[in-house]
């Protein structure tokens, strides 16, 4: 590895309380509850700041533009990542963006999600202890580096209560058994049922299984939040994954989070700032250096550095700006890097030739889910794996990517062209989002090789699917069969994640860990409340922190957790010190 | 409006476009639909260009599966390396350029180029090429006419997708709980 570069800043600005990087969701929850608290907060987001007028209502939803071309991603002509399976094999930038797509922007990667918000359930949390609880040390896999997570879900509950009435969470309480406790419902109503997702819950209840309506961070009706945020329904458009809102009905930072922070004089965002390097002495962070668009380096010292970028970019400005013990895979040493993970899927897809589903319609990632196969939900003795999947109706949208055809049909030519007419309509799709685990051959260092447009090294990404994860998949795939034949299609398909990760194809932006949160600072980067043991006035957020990946989605949990940390924050600013 | 291709390569891209998508009585084909036009623009603009791709070296053909596209060539440069040497295939093979092929010759050209058995296409392959031009068909065929194909929305009037529904002032939430009633309104493009 050469010796990474000397960032060098040209102004140094006057200090504030609070340097928040990224404003995606975490940053953007952070800096709201700061600068409610009064603290003087500047919020850096290096891409840019697209105002709610800025483009025509009706081109924020081209699928071209944004499904097709990732309008809203980060763009990998400046930086990427590389890629290896292991340790032994030469890694290669991903030269196109494919199997996840980070956003950039502000409101980061909350302005493209399909709104899921689900809570992980209160076993995730503790993993590890629960499963040598109850099946022995043997059954924790082969390699595997998981561990509790250092708080619980009761101690996590007011926060995730607390995310979902500012964001708006439709969704049913009670209609989940293997959920955990609530202090109290939902603040809205859950969303029409489209008619794939009421095929699909019947057929689970048929099965013995127990569907639910997906919580939603989408508005089901008018709403106005705790900070006194109104916003509007959901027209049911279908278009939210790969898009920004049209009518700003999903909650996400930029309608949510920012609205609240920029009511404070003492808050300032700053878009188009790419920040380079955090700046300390070793034991405490003086604040960071960044880039504005014409090349300038600016330096905003402050007395709490927060780190609140994708995954990738929070632990890629921890190795770059030398903070924290780097992992080494081989002896197993060193947190920064460690337990990186991600999400296995199965995919099944039916087709009905005398249905019209108009798929095209619905409120994001929602519809009927099971979570009979997550979790500790049934009994692992001879399963061969741990964990699970959330198995879950999948939303349709567009036309460009929405063209499934049954088994069999050629992919071009006079068939094909009638089969997407006959059938273009007429399939429904259940897919499986499955835990990945934590283990020592899967992490996260700066590439030797490749550098970004600025000059400092890629993230190197070292990952593989584990036996664990395969078994998963497979045993996901098996659920979806059943469930889609229960409901007695003319086709059906179905797939799951197999042999060797492959970086091409769309899988999910689920990317989480290398700068995990645990009890002690032998194995973690951050405490319960996101604070960084080695350095305690910067604080790392996001799905970073997640010491190995739970099922379903990661963004109630990233969500629920910022607002904890930014508790922590000011409990900081009151009286410094380590908070656990 | 020609931008990037030259008469050559927009009348192949035209006559391998029809084979995937190609006219009947009563349904328009890719050249109706104004699938090769929109390809060209697509070339000569930011995509085309390797805008959003990761440019700097070393290019190394990795050894397993799973990395990924690891070619320096933009878009651009993909077609039209790749497109000669799909005329010189077609040439060796039946004697002709894809432009001047009749149908079944030219679906035995693509056959073999997805299939992997024609060779030079650089480091880029053939099945990747036909991969990435099967792609731009379709988004030709489907993608919202601001950009240049699906001329008069008959790529969505072919399949029955309304178009974004905002465009057409659409409101769903009645809808989307109507289970078993057809929803067919006029489509209505971004313009």
């Amino acid at each position: 590895m050469t010796a990474l570069r000397t960032v060098t800043s040209t102004r140094r600005l006057p200090e504030v309380d609070v340097v928040v990087v990224g404003m995606g969701w975490a940053g953007g929850i952070i800096a709201a509850e700061l600068a409610k608290a009064g603290l003087s907060v500047v919020g850096l987001e290096r891409g840019p700041d697209r105002p709610a007028d800025g483009e025509e209502f009706t081109r924020k939803h081209d699928e071209l533009r944004y499904r097709v071309r990732h309008g809203l991603m980060q763009d990998v002509g400046r930086e990427t990542w590389t890629f290896r399976h292991h340790d032994g094999e030469a890694a290669t930038p991903m030269r196109h963006l494919g199997a996840f797509l980070p956003g950039t922007g502000v409101g980061g990667s909350s302005t493209h999600y399909g709104g899921n918000t689900a809570r992980f359930a209160p076993w995730e949390f503790e993993m590890r202890s629960r499963t040598v609880e109850r099946y022995g040390e043997d059954a924790i896999p082969a390699g595997s580096t998981i561990q509790d997570w250092g708080l619980t879900y009761d101690e996590l509950e007011p926060y995730y209560d607390r995310f979902e009435w500012a964001a708006g969470v439709a969704g049913r309480a009670g209609s989940n058994p293997f959920e955990g406790r609530r202090s109290r419902d939902f603040p809205l109503r859950c969303h029409p049922d489209p008619e794939t997702s009421t095929l699909f819950g019947e057929a689970c209840a048929g099965l013995g299984h127990h569907p639910f309506p997906m919580p939603l961070a989408i508005l089901s009706e008018e709403y106005t939040n705790p900070d006194g945020v109104r916003r509007g329904a959901c027209v049911q458009c279908g278009d939210c994954a790969h898009f920004t809102c049209a009518v700003d009905a999903r909650g996400d930072a930029r309608v949510v989070s920012l609205p609240v922070a920029r009511r404070s004089p003492k808050f300032e965002l700053r878009a188009d700032a790419e920040v380079l390097r955090v700046l300390h002495d070793g034991r405490r962070a003086n604040g960071v250096v960044y880039q504005v668009e014409d090349g300038t380096v600016e330096e905003q010292p402050a007395g709490m550095v927060v780190l609140a970028a994708y995954t990738f970019n929070n632990v890629r400005l921890l190795l770059t700006s030398g903070l924290g013990r780097p992992y080494d895979a081989a002896s197993g040493d060193g947190v920064v890097g460690k337990n990186y993970a991600y999400h296995v899927h199965a995919l099944g897809t039916a087709f009905f030739s005398d249905r019209t589903f108009k798929k095209y319609m619905g409120a994001g990632g929602g519809g009927q889910a099971i979570t009979d196969f997550a979790a500790d939900n049934f009994d692992h003795s001879d399963a061969g794996f741990i964990g699970g999947a959330q198995v879950m109706v999948a939303s349709g949208g567009g036309a460009i990517g929405s063209l499934a055809v049954p088994p069999g049909t050629p992919s071009w030519g006079a068939a094909w062209k009638d089969a997407i007419r006959r059938w273009y309509d007429r399939s429904l799709s259940v897919s499986a989002l499955g835990n990945v685990l934590a283990y020592r051959a899967n992490h996260l260092d700066l590439d030797p090789t490749y550098t970004d447009s600025h000059g400092d090294p890629l993230l190197r990404i070292t990952f593989d699917w584990q036996p664990n994860e395969l078994a998963i998949a497979s045993f996901a795939e098996a659920r979806i069969r059943e469930i889609l034949t229960a409901m007695e299609p003319d086709h059906l398909v179905t797939a799951a994640d197999s042999g060797h990760f492959d970086t091409v194809p769309y899988q999910g932006t689920h990317n989480t860990g290398g700068a995990i949160m645990g009890a002690e600072p032998r194995t973690s980067v951050v405490n319960s409340w996101q604070q960084m043991w080695d350095c305690e006035n910067l604080w790392v957020v996001g799905g970073s922190a997640f010491p190995q990946n739970g099922t379903p989605g990661p963004t109630g949990t990233i969500c629920a957790l910022a607002y904890r940390a930014a508790e922590g924050m000011q409990t900081y600013a009151q009286r410094p010190g380590m908070l656990a | 409006m020609a931008a990037f291709f030259t008469p050559a390569e927009t009348a192949a891209v035209e006559a391998l476009a029809e084979r995937i998508f190609p006219a009947a009585p009563g349904s328009p084909g890719a050249i109706e639909l104004g699938v090769a036009g929109y390809i060209d623009a697509q070339l000569a603009g930011p995509w085309g260009q390797g805008a959003q791709m990761y440019r700097k070296g070393p290019f190394v053909q990795a050894q397993d599966a799973g990395h990924g596209w690891q070619s320096p060539l933009t878009p651009a440069e993909v077609y039209r390396s790749c497109l000669r040497s799909l005329d010189d295939a077609a040439r060796r093979l039946h004697g002709a350029p894809c432009a001047d092929l009749g149908a079944d010759h030219l679906d035995a050209v693509l056959t073999a180029l997805a299939g992997g058995e024609l060779e030079d296409f650089r480091e880029v392959g053939g099945p990747a090429f036909f991969g990435m031009l099967r792609q731009n068909v379709i988004e030709g065929l489907f993608a919202d006419p601001v950009h240049g194909g699906n001329r008069d929305m008959g790529g969505w009037r072919w399949i029955g997708y309304p178009g974004v529904a905002s465009a057409h002032g659409a409101d769903y939430q009645r809808e989307v709980a109507r289970h078993g009633v057809p929803y067919a309104p006029e489509p209505s493009s971004l313009r």
